[in-house]
């Protein structure tokens, strides 16, 4: 192998501005790429919610239709009027629109009527699965919504890197190569760089690089949830400290 | 998206690779190198490095010689780099004196302590030769007998070291070393102080560092240890550290093995040390497989002799020690030797029950003699009170509720006779069941609201039935029902609880009270009862669960009126306030009950600060009570005393969000941390997007409830977001929500978009409005001087007072007296703003009253009287959050500016900053001024010291958040203070523009006010 093969480049799949700016920027989500950021955004993050609601004590099937309907709702444009784009987190913005629309039984109840078709194509079934395997003690509903937004973050970088090398033709060596995300790995340079075919200086710089990456994409992602580049950092602390349980 | 961890890597790890300051692998390994070979190179004073004797999490230990004063070998441990070195010395100086008064044959000494020629702090200890005891154990193949013997001289030697104060913190294998003196074994433990001194969570209590990293030992950690809220570490925490290594001590394992814990994910890992109960001997051993027959070798035994040998005694004693309740372990190191002591005596120990059975198989042990069958069980039931028997029957497959339920509380049936019962047993089995962290009862706000939907009365009776139909309206999962009847002179009590959707009997009991006295008891083993069956665990409902009649109060008669108390302050606009007659009455018939004394204390402090003196009184009488308490109320009990005993409110904010994490269910009661968390704490100490959160939360759980909306609106409103809070009001009306609060609210909102029709509704809806009226007029007048008409604002302030003097609340007369001096001095009129503030200190010496008198004399310069007042409250209140951090150093700073001394005024205001974007006592809820006095002071002092940009934006700031300013004048008065600072700094255009916006807000203003007269000169002269 050459080195090159042995990291990534940045795709070609940068925003300009970040998703969540841009839904901010359309003011209207009817606005054809305001609707697709959206609509990956709730894509990606919809588990999250439907955790929160679980464990609000909802029943799954409940939990679901009110997963649905709430994007439903926002995709028509509600609540969008109410994000503050000074101080907009995507999260937290979801979050707090999620409890308006469950505070709002006439909104639920509308919803129902009209029966709504499926515009997000969310995995419930998948849903409900995890959902089973969450940690039953007493964990409160906005605790788990945060943990499971900050492993779902985490799953797109990871998903994202991996994409990056997979487009390389590489997947094995993301899979090698993967525990130096971790920041400490007991791995031998020595053995691996052996095993890879390749120096062990090049696999430094390979890791490296892979860190490099890693830290950029994790920033671009957060930076698609969060209205001002400024508050990413902010994000990612709060992020760790979610996971880390300080 | 998996289900887990992404690509199977641990999420807390990766997400901690995600900061670009955490070293990597290449880096971290060179730097462990670096510390290991630098040793050679680094002046360790008089002490010379031999050699590397091993390495731990805190550093690297060498042996070392020391040449003077005497030749001796010691072990000279390194503190890794990264730790700050200072703070290291500083914490184990502090500890040096436990240290030197520690002289035990079982303890490694320390001698010494020092800082490197690099800087790195290390320790000087005692050499000690030999395997730790666990190796040493096993080399040796010791047999259980044998290990506990030398475990016995470890208890005693740590009971020393806490008997000297010194807590170990991080028990473990390899801190205790094995030596042979004279072919005899010496357990050594060695690192006492030292975990204390170096250790971050040492400090903080808890494992972690900032990143998560683990510092210490998970295996031997205990529960306290791993948890980050409340941990506190003492001996207790020592004993279970013990207890872990007892248990490898035995079975050769840990209870949680180094595998599972670490492979966890670190929240995991956490949970288990906090909460997992520790497998019993036996059954670890039993799990051990073909590993089990080399432990039992290495104890001189097989597998099968090992498990008997701890089943029994050995496993009860090491249970006890690793009890995950602190309350429930051995009380001290020195319980657990004599436990141990009497096990290898053969005498009963402490740990096991002491049912018939084991006593006689111990009596026939030790006296190998028979014993006849003993007649204690019958005598036990006779001894007690109360029998219980359930009348369900006990089945793996019964219904059990799930903590997602609520539950609806019906009347209790009461065929007695005796009034004293009516209202009471229910309300009696509500503050049982709150106890509990895992059940929720629908509040009876929420039922009443149900009943007027069904078109019932708001106070209809709640029959079974009536009960069970507003279980199915509101989504309930079942009814408590109950009774209570007399026969002879004893009573019977029955509940049951039915699954309002399938009618099943989930539980069914009956109590019998012997005497009137009892019932309450009879009460409390029901409603435990009722919570183990409906799936709580035991460990929670041992953990918080206090008799009624000790929590709350052994009077009936006490306890009824304290509960129409509840009941009335919930159908009240002014909670609290309504309930006051039927409180005292509550603590006159029972002096020490500590619940009515909060109550009254909230209620005289609650709104608008009527009788802050009385309601002090009664929260440090409450506070002074707080032992005799459930957990729950204790929580309340601690937030009602900081709020109004100390205002110290980050203290009490830390209260709330310990209680909503220890009881995160909505309590059916009017003080829930979860509307209490929108309040004062929270926004006093500017956290107004926690509040935003807690209430949203509020309203989505019991959208029919007041509090929450109105801390939602107050909270957007502080923060600017004046669309949001209308929204919010709106939505509060729809639901019918009403409280004087939001009308205030909204009055602020139309006068600060200049909305005269929206005010003059508001107003005219106000008048009669006894909770309301003198409010909304002193809004009025708030709003009046804010656009310079300070006769008709007189006029206002006038009425205001009269109105509130009419209720009965001289305090907050007074606040609005003190109000009218704030603007009087601000617009130029000293003498008035003297009378007025020395009329408002008259009538009351409230906190607030002194802080807005002090404002309204220090303004003009009279600093004597200025300083007097900041004095006592400084003196009055040391811990108040207001006080300290806007209230004294305001005052003083205007103190400072009188003396012409603007640098020292600016230098006061520093501490200011802190919380200058909270809300304070005069604007928040019930606003009497505005906030951010503090910036318009800071302004005016910059303009002294010809600061000009500094004063600008100060004064830019005032403009900026028009929230909080609300309708103090200084939001009209900071165009003109902004407009000087332009003059001073020759920015003739900006300044005309700030005058001119000035004098839009005044155009209306009496044409006589000074202030109006200077300005419109200067703005002439432009």
């Amino acid at each position: 192998m050459n080195e090159r093969t042995m990291h990534t480049s940045p795709g070609s799949s940068q925003f300009p501005t970040t998703r969540w700016t841009m839904v901010f920027a359309a003011g209207d989500p009817h606005r054809k790429e305001a609707r697709s950021a959206l609509v990956a955004l709730c894509e990606n993050y919809w588990y999250p919610l439907y955790a929160y609601l679980r464990r609000r004590g909802y029943a799954a099937d409940q939990a679901q239709d009110l997963t649905q309907d709430f994007f439903i709702r926002m995709l028509e444009g509600r609540y969008l009027d109410r994000a503050d784009p000074e101080k907009g987190r995507f999260r937290s913005f979801l979050l707090t629109s999620l409890k308006f629309f469950v505070a709002d039984e006439e909104d639920r109840r509308r919803a129902h009527k009209r029966g709504g078709g499926a515009v997000v194509s969310l995995e419930f079934s998948s849903g409900e699965d995890r959902y089973q395997r969450e940690p039953a003690h007493d964990e409160t509903p906005e605790r788990l919504f945060e943990r499971r937004w900050a492993l779902s973050v985490l799953d797109q970088v990871v998903q994202k890197l991996r994409t990056e090398f997979v487009r390389h033709g590489r997947p094995e060596h993301f899979d090698q190569l993967k525990v130096f995300l971790l920041g400490r790995s007991d791995a031998s340079y020595a053995a691996l760089a052996l095993e890879m075919n390749t120096s062990e200086g090049a696999l430094k710089v390979a890791i490296h690089r892979l860190r490099k990456r890693y830290r950029e994409l994790f920033r671009q992602e957060i930076a698609d949830t969060v209205a001002d580049p400024a508050e990413v950092e902010s994000e990612l602390r709060f992020l760790a400290a979610v996971l880390t349980g300080k | 998206m998996g289900s887990g961890d992404p690509a199977g890597l641990c999420p807390q790890c990766l997400i901690l690779g995600a900061f670009d300051s955490l070293a990597g692998a290449e880096e971290s390994g060179t730097q462990t190198l670096a510390i290991a070979t630098a040793a050679g190179y680094d002046d360790f004073g008089r002490y010379r490095i031999v050699g590397p004797l091993g390495e731990g999490g805190m550093g690297t230990v060498y042996l070392a010689e020391q040449s003077e004063p005497i030749r001796r070998r010691v072990a000279l441990k390194v503190v890794k780099l990264g730790m700050d070195t200072a703070q290291v010395l500083a914490r184990f100086d502090n500890e040096r004196q436990a240290l030197a008064m520690m002289d035990h044959p079982n303890i490694a000494r320390i001698f010494d302590a020092g800082v490197t020629s690099r800087g790195r702090p290390y320790f000087v200890m005692e050499y000690i030769e030999g395997a730790t005891i666990t190796e040493y154990c096993d080399r040796k193949r010791s047999t259980a007998k044998h290990r506990l013997a030398l475990f016995l001289a470890i208890c005693r030697a740590v009971q020393h070291a806490h008997q000297k104060g010194a807590i170990h913190r991080d028990l473990k294998p390899s801190n205790v070393l094995v030596t042979e003196q004279d072919g005899t074994p010496v357990p050594k433990v060695i690192d006492f102080g030292i975990a204390k001194a170096t250790d971050k969570w040492a400090v903080e209590n808890t494992l972690l560092t900032q990143f998560g990293q683990i510092v210490g030992t998970p295996e031997y950690a205990s529960p306290e240890q791993a948890d980050t809220m409340t941990g506190v570490i003492d001996e207790l925490s020592d004993v279970y550290s013990l207890g872990v290594m007892l248990y490898e001590l035995l079975i050769g394992v840990v209870p949680f093995e180094t595998a599972t814990l670490r492979g966890a994910g670190l929240a995991e890992m956490l949970r288990i040390i906090r909460e997992e109960e520790a497998p019993p001997l036996p059954r670890k051993l039993a799990s051990m497989g073909a590993r089990a027959s080399d432990i039992a070798g290495r104890r001189q035994t097989d597998p099968t002799s090992l498990r008997r040998l701890v089943d029994g005694d050995l496993n009860a004693i090491t249970m006890k020690a690793l009890e995950k309740v602190r309350e429930r372990r051995y009380a001290s190191v020195s319980d657990l030797a004599a436990d141990i002591q009497r096990y290898l005596q053969d005498r009963p120990v402490l740990a096991s029950p002491p049912g018939p059975i084991y006593l006689t198989r111990k009596l026939l042990r030790r006296y190998r003699m028979a014993v006849l069958g003993t007649t204690a069980g019958a005598a036990f039931l006779l001894l007690s009170g109360v029998t219980v028997w359930s009348l369900a029957r006990a089945s793996a497959a019964r219904p059990k509720l799930t903590a997602k339920d609520t539950i609806v509380l019906a009347d209790f049936d009461n065929k007695t006779g005796d009034p004293v019962f009516e209202d009471t047993l229910r309300q009696g089995m509500s503050v049982e069941l709150q106890q509990s962290p895992y059940l929720a009862l629908i509040a009876d706000r929420t039922v009443q609201q149900t009943l007027t939907l069904m078109g019932q009365p708001k106070d209809a009776r709640l029959t079974p039935e009536i009960a069970r139909q507003v279980c199915e309206r509101t989504g309930s999962a079942a009814v408590l029902d109950g009774s209570i009847a007399r026969v002879g002179t004893q009573y019977v009590l029955g509940l049951r609880a039915k699954d309002c959707n399938t009618g099943n009997i989930l539980d069914q009991q009956q109590v019998v009270a012997t005497r009137r006295e009892e019932v309450l008891n009879a009460l409390s083993q029901m409603s435990r009862k009722f919570r183990t069956r409906a799936g709580e665990s035991l460990a929670t409902v041992e953990k918080h669960s206090m008799p009624l009649s000790e929590a709350t109060t052994p009077s009936f008669e006490a306890f009824k009126a304290y509960s129409t108390a509840a009941k009335l302050s919930l159908s009240s606009e002014n909670w609290g306030q309504d309930s006051i007659p039927l409180l005292l009455r509550a603590i006159e018939i029972d002096p020490n009950f500590a619940m009515a004394y909060a109550k009254l204390g909230l209620g005289y402090g609650g709104n608008g600060g009527n009788e802050s003196a009385l309601s002090a009184g009664y929260a440090t009488k409450a506070w002074l009570l707080r032992d005799h308490v459930s957990d729950r109320e204790r929580f309340f009990i601690d937030f009602v005393y900081d709020r109004q005993v100390t205002g110290n409110l980050e203290k009490a904010y830390k209260t709330l969000e310990l209680w909503r994490q220890t009881y995160p269910r909505r309590a059916p009661t009017v003080a829930n941390a979860q509307d209490l968390l929108g309040g004062i704490s929270t926004q006093g100490t500017g956290r107004f997007e926690r509040t935003m959160e807690a209430a949203l939360d509020g309203i989505a759980t019991e959208p029919g409830l007041a509090p929450p909306y109105s801390n939602l609106a107050l909270a957007q409103f502080y923060t600017d977001r004046f669309p949001a809070a209308e929204d919010t009001l709106q939505r509060a009306t729809a639901r019918k929500v009403q409280r004087p609060s939001l009308s205030i609210l909204q009055y602020n909102l139309a006068a600060l978009k200049g909305d005269r029709e929206q005010m003059d509704r508001i107003a005219g809806s106000a008048s009669g409005n006894r909770a309301l009226e003198h409010w909304i007029v002193h809004a009025e007048a708030l709003a009046l001087a804010r656009s310079g008409r300070l006769r008709a604002a007189r006029r206002s302030s006038g009425r205001a007072v009269d109105l509130a003097l009419q209720e009965g609340e001289g305090e907050v007369a007074a606040t609005f007296i003190a109000a009218r001096a704030v603007w009087e001095a601000l617009c130029g009129n000293s003498a008035e703003a003297r009378t007025a503030a020395m009329a408002a200190l008259e009538l009351s010496t409230g906190r607030d009253v002194e802080y807005a008198a002090g404002l309204a004399l220090a303004l003009p310069g009279n600093s004597a009287r200025s300083e007097a007042l900041s004095s006592d409250l400084e003196k009055r209140f040391p811990e108040d959050t207001f006080v300290k951090f806007t209230y004294t150093p305001v005052l003083r700073a205007l103190a400072s500016q009188g003396k012409g001394k603007f640098a020292d005024s600016v230098e006061r205001l520093e501490i200011t900053r802190t919380y200058e974007f909270a809300v304070n006592g005069l604007n928040f809820l019930y606003p009497v001024l505005g906030g951010l006095h503090s910036a318009y002071v800071r302004g005016q002092a910059f303009t002294g010291a010809r600061r000009n940009a500094e004063a600008g934006a100060e004064f830019q700031k005032i403009l900026n958040h028009r929230g909080l300013v609300g309708l103090d004048p200084i939001g009209a008065l900071a165009h003109l203070q902004l407009g000087r600072v332009f003059v001073l700094s020759g920015d003739k255009l900006k300044a005309k523009a700030a005058y001119e916006a000035f004098l839009a807000v005044w155009r209306e203003a009496d044409p006589d006010v000074p202030i109006l007269k200077s300005a419109k000169a200067e703005y002439a002269r432009l």
